[in-house]
């Protein structure tokens, strides 16, 4: 039997969306922070060792943990040595840009201690910037917050974001319980919106002991398995509040990223909203589009995470069902989780005419980039008139 | 235009009482006092709850539902047989309560009697009215003991078809353990499970990741994530295992998730196992064989092909589809319009079939059965 075997040319270059990097130790914190906080953590002679900063997830993968065997590094770590991780994801030399998003990083977030939270964000961006972003040109920042304390988070915004390689601001853990289109957090995205940077939500930043809301719909879920099963739930809750709240009409230029959570969702979920936007209005006075409009200019959702059935082409074909969302996905390894996606096996699964606009113009386009690589550069979000006058609703 | 005349199986129509007293009546006299609250702080048939889906207009109802008389929509035999039991080939409805999480008061043993008093006044005001008429026991479930007893207690009524979980008692996953003497006694009766959304419920976990929502639309879109869950917890918790011939029917969710779920699951297949004894097949295997989705939501894609698509990321999705209308809700399905938006080789499934061997019934052969069955009206 003949078979014709096409090949494709490899998509060069590659953004990876999302890597998760990770400190040696609590310790390498503490040389960026004010000498009280830098105390409490050290607790210098303490048998039990430092403290071991911010909060616990609810679930970890029983079989072997979170990581990657192979992304161990020697001495520490998954995640916590530039050298392998460079390695590693540079080795097939495509990829030519990497956004680092923490790891522990957003469970230091997550902390109900929030004056805490809030010493250790500045201390991890100040780290993440002068141990990974100025030591490799390929690899860029987001700006850690924690939401507990919105107005210092915006704050942190402000300062951190300035520097030329934070691309974006990783949300974090729902320190208030609340879901994120709430008022309350709105200080956050205004600077966010103010410097041009998008908003990154990760799965898993609802899943820390410290939460005050569960990470699924129905109580809590007995295992691992099924709450990364579920993963798309806290998407679907925070999503729906960012348009009914009427943030992106506030903010018309913020774009969102949601990273882990699956995709299979979308469409029905959707859906279901604008049906409800058609026929409950009058409760959203601060909308002015339907969801799936919103969706299409603001929302982008990363491939670590996707469903991927027995024959991943299904997957293409129930996307299709929704026309446009070849231009909302970006690509993401997620290295170095266990289950992280190098750019090779997405981009096979991708069809032919996909594959640029998901391994590199979606996220060209996505994140604040320091060069202007975009490849839409007319894209302006929304009308302005109309946003103004949603606004003044408000 | 895809038409479907063929015989009706309808698996969620929401009836109710005219006035709380008439379930009442149907108490103990002592619970019977305690209802009625001295005259001035009477009890209400539903549990107090959270307000945010009270925003839709008329209580989320038809208006041409609401009778004559002022009561509510939902409460009158001869309107309910006009508009729906008559109007179209019906064979068989499955009266759900309205929506029957009348077990979730905060006095969990006035919400146990509560539970009895509905079932008799079920079986003495609704079922003997027509044979078209078949339904649900109704049960408290964050008291799992005197659920099963009430169950055994009503469960042998041979038109009581399945046994209604609506209200998550204990705020958890339905495959956790605390509820299985409601599957053994469900089980040993020979009923299945209905679940349906209840988003009126107090204190129950149900759509509350990132918090509550605050406006009915988002409550409403987003309870998807409760049957989600249930049906994962279902599985990789043991129910099926351990009650092999039990099956379940989830109503009121909408079925566009499905894809997302069954894939999810499998693709944790190996994880599952690891952290669960109870998993030794693929999820989907299982929610194949015990699970089944009424239709209402059906999802409105722009066209209707679109929907097809997403619901064809699950193989022989024909099978597992119930139709459901939602009677008296606005967002009603009426059986023509799902016959329109779906494929025409569905239709004798999804219409009919598919809740014939949920239920064990014969399927009908002709639509001459059902005129067969047509009632004589009954004054109430």
């Amino acid at each position: 039997v003949w078979c014709f075997v096409k090949i494709r040319e490899p998509i060069d270059p590659v953004i990876d969306a999302c890597v998760f990097h990770e400190w040696p130790s609590i310790l390498s914190l503490t040389a960026h922070m004010d000498e009280g906080w830098a105390e409490l953590i050290r607790r210098d002679g303490d048998l039990t060792g430092p403290l071991r900063l911010g909060s616990n997830w609810l679930y970890r993968n029983p079989d072997g943990g979170n990581k990657a065997r192979s992304a161990y590094p020697v001495d520490g770590p998954a995640g916590s040595s530039l050298e392998l991780t460079a390695e590693q994801l540079f080795g097939s030399g495509r990829r030519h840009r990497v956004v680092l998003s923490y790891d522990d990083g957003l469970l230091v977030t997550g902390s109900n201690f929030h004056y805490a939270a809030r010493s250790a964000v500045q201390a991890a961006n100040d780290w993440s910037v002068a141990e990974w972003l100025e030591r490799d040109e390929r690899l860029f920042g987001l700006v850690l917050i924690s939401t507990s304390l919105p107005d210092a988070a915006a704050a942190e915004i402000r300062r951190a974001g300035r520097h030329p390689k934070m691309v974006g601001v990783a949300l974090g853990a729902n320190g208030l319980g609340r879901p994120f289109g709430h008022p309350v957090y709105h200080p956050i995205y205004e600077a966010a919106a103010e410097l041009g940077l998008p908003l990154i939500l990760q799965l898993g930043s609802d899943a820390m002991t410290d939460q005050i809301v569960p990470p699924t719909g129905g109580g809590l879920a007995n295992t691992y398995g099924e709450y990364r099963s579920l993963s798309a739930h806290p998407a679907m809750s925070h999503l729906g509040s960012f348009m009914t709240e009427g943030v992106f009409d506030r903010f018309p230029d913020l774009k969102i990223l949601i990273v882990g959570t699956g995709a299979a969702w979308i469409p029905g979920y959707l859906w279901r909203l604008d049906y409800w936007y058609k026929n409950s209005s009058l409760e959203v006075p601060g909308m002015t589009h339907p969801p799936t409009e919103y969706f299409r200019r603001h929302v982008r959702v990363a491939t670590y995470g996707f469903e991927w059935p027995a024959q991943p082409q299904r997957m293409v074909r129930l996307l299709r069902a929704m026309p446009g969302l070849e231009s909302v996905i970006l690509y993401t390894s997620g290295y170095p989780n266990y289950d992280w996606e190098d750019c090779t096996l997405i981009e096979a699964r991708l069809p032919d005419e996909w594959r640029r606009r998901v391994m590199y113009e979606n996220a060209a386009d996505f994140f604040r980039w320091p060069d202007d690589i975009r490849v839409d550069k007319g894209s302006e979000p929304a009308a302005r008139d109309e946003h103004s006058t949603a606004q003044e609703r408000l | 235009m895809a038409r479907y005349t063929g015989p009706i199986i309808d698996v969620d129509i929401h009836h109710r009482y005219k006035a709380d007293a008439e379930v009442f009546s149907y108490l103990s006299r002592e619970w019977r006092t305690y209802a009625e609250g001295g005259g001035l702080a009477p009890q209400t048939v539903r549990p107090p709850g959270p307000t945010t889906a009270t925003m839709l207009g008329n209580g989320a109802r038809r208006v041409d539902a609401f009778p004559a008389d002022g009561t509510f929509a939902g409460s009158d035999y001869n309107l309910l047989r006009a508009q729906l039991l008559d109007r179209y080939p019906y064979y068989r409805g499955i009266l759900t309560h309205d929506q029957g999480e009348y077990g979730q008061h905060p006095n969990l043993q006035f919400g146990i009697e509560l539970c009895r008093a509905t079932n008799d006044w079920n079986i003495e005001r609704w079922l003997s009215l027509d044979e078209r008429l078949y339904s649900v026991v109704a049960i408290p479930t964050a008291a799992p003991e005197a659920a099963a007893k009430e169950i055994r207690r009503v469960g042998n009524h041979p038109r009581l078809v399945s046994v209604l979980m609506a209200g998550n008692g204990f705020g958890k996953p339905y495959g956790d353990p605390v509820y299985d003497p409601i599957y053994e006694a469900a089980s040993d009766m020979g009923l299945g499970i209905a679940i349906h959304l209840a988003l009126n419920r107090p204190n129950s976990q149900t759509t509350a990741v990132g918090g509550p929502a605050s406006t009915s639309m988002m409550a409403i879109s987003q309870c998807s994530q409760e049957a989600m869950h249930y049906v994962s917890s279902l599985i990789v918790q043991g129910v099926f295992e351990k009650y092999p011939s039990l099956h379940v029917v989830l109503k009121e969710f909408g079925t566009a998730w499905l894809p997302s779920l069954l894939w999810s699951l499998d693709k944790h297949y190996d994880l599952l196992k690891f952290e669960s004894r109870w998993v030794k097949k693929l999820p989907s295997e299982y929610f194949r064989e015990h699970i089944k989705l009424s239709t209402q939501p059906l999802e409105e894609s722009p066209d209707p092909k679109q929907l097809v698509d997403v619901l064809n990321g699950v193989d022989g999705i024909e099978d597992l589809l119930c139709f459901s209308s939602d009677y008296p809700h606005f967002t009603f399905d009426d059986p023509t319009y799902i016959a329109r938006h779906l494929p025409e080789e569905w239709h004798a499934k999804v219409f009919c079939e598919n809740a014939c061997s949920v239920y064990g019934w014969e399927i009908p052969r002709s639509s001459g059965d059902v005129a067969a069955l047509k009632a004589p009206v009954q004054p109430i």
